[in-house]
């Protein structure tokens, strides 16, 4: 089961994956509503892969003095940022949209505007 | 990492997966915004597999959320004029991205260690983002307000022009 378990080359990958199918409906998509919400997923992919190093990445090494035998240096995780860098991704990707939205909102009503009758 | 947090991840991956895949070829307004709130799931899943239980909700509150924002069809009429050869050599370079990034993945090497966080870390996240990093929290929640602010404008004056 171990070759089966998960590490940080697993989450770069799906982060891979995800933000390139967010960057492919961003650039190939004509419509500007499926281009936005593909928007979330390239946020997304990026969320994963601050998840996955903040997971998996050690931040500093320390030695560790074991009570028989020598000491040995491990990886210590830090405070998790990636987590934070996480939130912060998700909480800009509504943004984006938002602000997407409202000026394709703006656009389709100008445009509306400017159409002869 | 124990055998259901490794099903847990390569289920939700594939969720995730699939869920965008199918929110960049839907045509339909409705089916795009189901399809992102199951990529979103996804992506909460993979959160949650890697011990980030706060991080997976946000997430999955923005994508929620942005899948109703989706939902409403303001925005039909609104169509790109980008020529289709710039499209194609997009379309190119976001496969090229796929492949680059994977062998940087792939290639990469990369240190283990054992994790010593908990399994939601919403205390954790929240010093950082109320302490540490106070000033990047407000500023990107001062964008998402003025976001907010100029979509509710934006549907109240579309609303009355109608």
């Amino acid at each position: 089961m171990s070759n089966f378990t998960p590490g940080l080359v697993a989450v770069l990958f799906v982060a891979a994956g995800l933000l390139s199918i967010g960057a492919l409906g961003v650039a190939w998509r004509r419509n500007l509503a499926a281009a936005l919400a593909a928007v979330p997923l390239m946020f997304g992919g990026a969320g994963i892969a601050f998840v996955g190093v903040a997971r998996f990445a050690a931040r500093a090494p320390a030695q560790v003095q074991p009570a028989y035998g020598p000491r040995v240096i491990v990886g210590v995780s830090g405070p998790p940022v990636g987590q934070e860098i996480a939130v912060l991704i998700a909480v800009v990707s509504l943004g984006v949209v938002a602000l997407g939205v409202a000026l394709a909102a703006r656009a389709s009503r100008s445009s509306a505007q400017e159409r002869p009758r | 990492m124990d055998s259901l947090h490794a099903i847990g991840f390569y289920a939700s991956s594939a969720l995730a997966l699939a869920g965008g895949l199918v929110v960049v070829l839907a045509s339909g307004r409705s089916l795009r915004s189901v399809a992102l709130l199951v990529a979103g799931a996804g992506v909460a899943g993979v959160y949650t597999a890697l011990s980030a239980g706060f991080a997976a909700l946000v997430v999955l509150g923005s994508f929620a959320a942005s899948a109703l924002v989706l939902a409403r069809p303001d925005y039909r009429t609104v169509v790109g004029s980008a020529h289709d050869l710039w499209r194609q050599l997009a379309a190119v370079g976001a496969a090229v991205l796929l492949a680059a990034l994977a062998y940087a993945a792939f290639r990469g090497d990369f240190a283990h260690v054992a994790f010593n966080g908990g399994f939601f870390g919403s205390a954790a996240v929240g010093r950082l983002l109320l302490v540490h990093d106070a000033l990047a929290s407000e500023a990107i929640g001062a964008f998402v307000l003025a976001a907010l602010i100029g979509l509710t404008v934006a549907w109240r004056v579309h609303d009355r022009s109608r």
